[in-house]
């Protein structure tokens, strides 16, 4: 048994942390943050040129054959800045959907690209505000004379002003999840920011928008054998976070003095940091134990939905004791503190609520009963 | 996940358990509590297996130790009212069929009684804050073991 990173992954770890502080310190950070920005072109460039997008994909389609935990070692620095942009929605994410369900020849084309990062491919699957799953892809997809037309608006897809073209989930006639790529630029297809607490969210809309048949990349199945490997990078990412805004605060209480001494001897905001702790560890655990499955080939959808659960809860939650300890300073857009909690926020929503993900594991541990139609 | 005789036994009974002609497994509410107790349950083994590993490599978890301590009181705590949640009255009725360890009136009795068992939730919670060194110019070690 050995917990640790291996020589590669720890190598790409210290890769990652001295790229994030050289290229994106933590002061640049919180002044995207501060003044909406979720994207930096020039520096996602940098990172394809690293190899850090599309790097589980094979070689053969430019990926760099990187395992899952050598992925989340990345993601993790990533997560630490916290480093917004399309590096997980395209490089990851996106990735996997076309190499699950993609033809081929939509794969020579498109992940060479996202592996370049010329393309920023971004999956654009719930309609809904709430809901997540293939109930929540409502937007239509209509036969017409000469291929489909596809009409809805996705209010809320994470690093959609950031795309160059869309994964669209939509809900076809017979009542299947089509998935359909779009290109941002195809007539009928416009990109609105969304305004808010949150940070790298727009509004899709798809107004008689045509596609043919050379556009589909399978059904919502695809998009869950493909969740299967990309969340737990995600989740990694949101432990890189935590890690950050632990570090942060113990490193706080050591500095800030009030009443003559040091505001960490102070057992009420121990129990903050304590709670943070807590949250970090069982987020990391169980992401790690998720990641180490996928690996070795064990079956993992159930820890996949768990992982997903308790990082986006610690995400939340380390934000909130955060706060707690930093009280009145890390409530200002100018405290590196409100960047996380804007990110945690935002993907708390992301792919499925806590509640959902909870629910899907019980679901895939201990499968309901189907439902007898004899009144 | 979760191979903990109390989780186990708590599923067969809400299998073979039913309410208005549904097993209790097919209950929403108490999947969501089975979620809950699984991701606690989950946490606090791998917390164990972190520990064990940093043993047997000799590399003491600065804080590992009473940080698993405090995490296992909470859940016994937690646990104890979701038996009862899951069970109701069932689950403050003594059962001397199992061996306490999966026992359900036993899990409600001595979850209170966990919390201060070798040192209160506050000795864990200083211990921790100490080993993380806070408000503290230096940290204070682990014990060494050999």
């Amino acid at each position: 048994m050995d917990l640790r990173l291996n020589e590669d992954q720890s190598m790409m770890k210290k890769v990652a942390a001295d790229f994030v502080k050289s290229e994106a310190p933590s002061y640049v950070i919180t002044e995207w943050f501060q003044k909406k920005i979720a994207f930096m072109p020039e520096l996602y460039q940098k990172t394809a040129e690293v190899g850090w997008l599309g790097m589980m994909l094979p070689e053969e389609y430019g990926g760099g054959g990187a395992s899952c935990t050598d992925c989340a070692a990345v993601f993790e620095e990533l997560g630490r800045g916290p480093l917004p942009g399309p590096y997980f929605s395209s490089g990851v994410l996106a990735a996997e959907i076309i190499l699950a369900g993609g033809s081929s020849a939509q794969k020579k084309a498109v992940l060479p690209q996202i592996c370049n990062g010329r393309d920023i491919v971004i999956p654009a699957l719930s309609d809904d505000p709430i809901q997540w799953g293939p109930r929540s892809a409502q937007t239509r997809l209509t036969k017409t004379v000469s291929g489909f037309v596809l009409n809805g608006t996705k209010r809320f897809v994470y690093d959609g002003d950031a795309a160059t073209s869309f994964i669209c989930a939509a809900r076809t006639e017979s009542g299947g999840v089509a998935l359909a790529l779009v290109d941002r630029n195809a007539p009928g297809v416009s990109v609105k920011p969304a305004p808010g607490f949150m940070i790298g969210a727009a509004e899709v809309r798809f107004d008689n928008v045509a596609i043919t048949a050379d556009n589909f990349v399978g059904d919502w199945g695809v998009v869950e054998r493909a969740l299967l490997k990309a969340l737990p990078v995600l989740c990694a990412y949101k432990v890189g976070a935590c890690q950050e805004i632990f570090e942060m605060t113990n490193e706080y209480t050591r500095t800030r003095v009030v009443f003559g001494q040091p505001i960490g001897r102070f057992q009420r905001v121990q129990d903050h940091c304590v709670d943070i702790s807590i949250h970090l560890d069982g987020a990391r655990w169980i992401t790690y134990e998720t990641l180490w499955k996928i690996d070795s080939g064990i079956e993992a959808a159930a820890n996949m939905h768990q992982a997903k659960a308790v990082a986006s809860e610690a995400y939340y939650q380390s934000c909130n004791f955060s706060h707690m300890v930093f009280a009145g300073p890390g409530t200002d857009y100018k405290h590196p503190l409100m960047a996380h909690s804007v990110l945690a926020h935002t993907l708390y929503q992301y792919l499925g609520t806590p509640l959902y993900h909870k629910r899907a594991m019980v679901d895939a541990l201990y499968p309901r009963k189907a439902k007898s139609n004899a009144a | 996940m979760a191979e903990n005789p109390l989780f186990k036994r708590l599923i067969a009974h809400c299998q073979k358990s039913e309410f208005d002609g549904e097993s209790l497994m097919e209950d929403q509410d108490v999947r969501d509590v089975i979620a809950d107790m699984l991701i606690d349950l989950d946490v606090q083994r791998l917390m164990g297996l972190r520990n064990f590993w940093h043993r047997y490599v000799r590399n003491p978890h600065p804080y590992g130790g009473p940080q698993f301590l405090y995490f296992q009181r909470m859940v016994r705590l937690r646990n104890s009212e979701r038996v009862q949640q899951i069970l109701g009255f069932d689950a403050l009725a003594p059962d001397a069929s199992v061996h306490e360890e999966a026992d359900f009136e036993y899990t409600v009795r001595s979850g209170p009684g966990w919390l201060h068992g070798g040192g209160t939730l506050d000795t864990d919670r200083l211990i921790i804050a100490r080993r993380l060194g806070l408000g503290r110019p230096a940290q204070e070690t682990a014990p060494t073991t050999v």
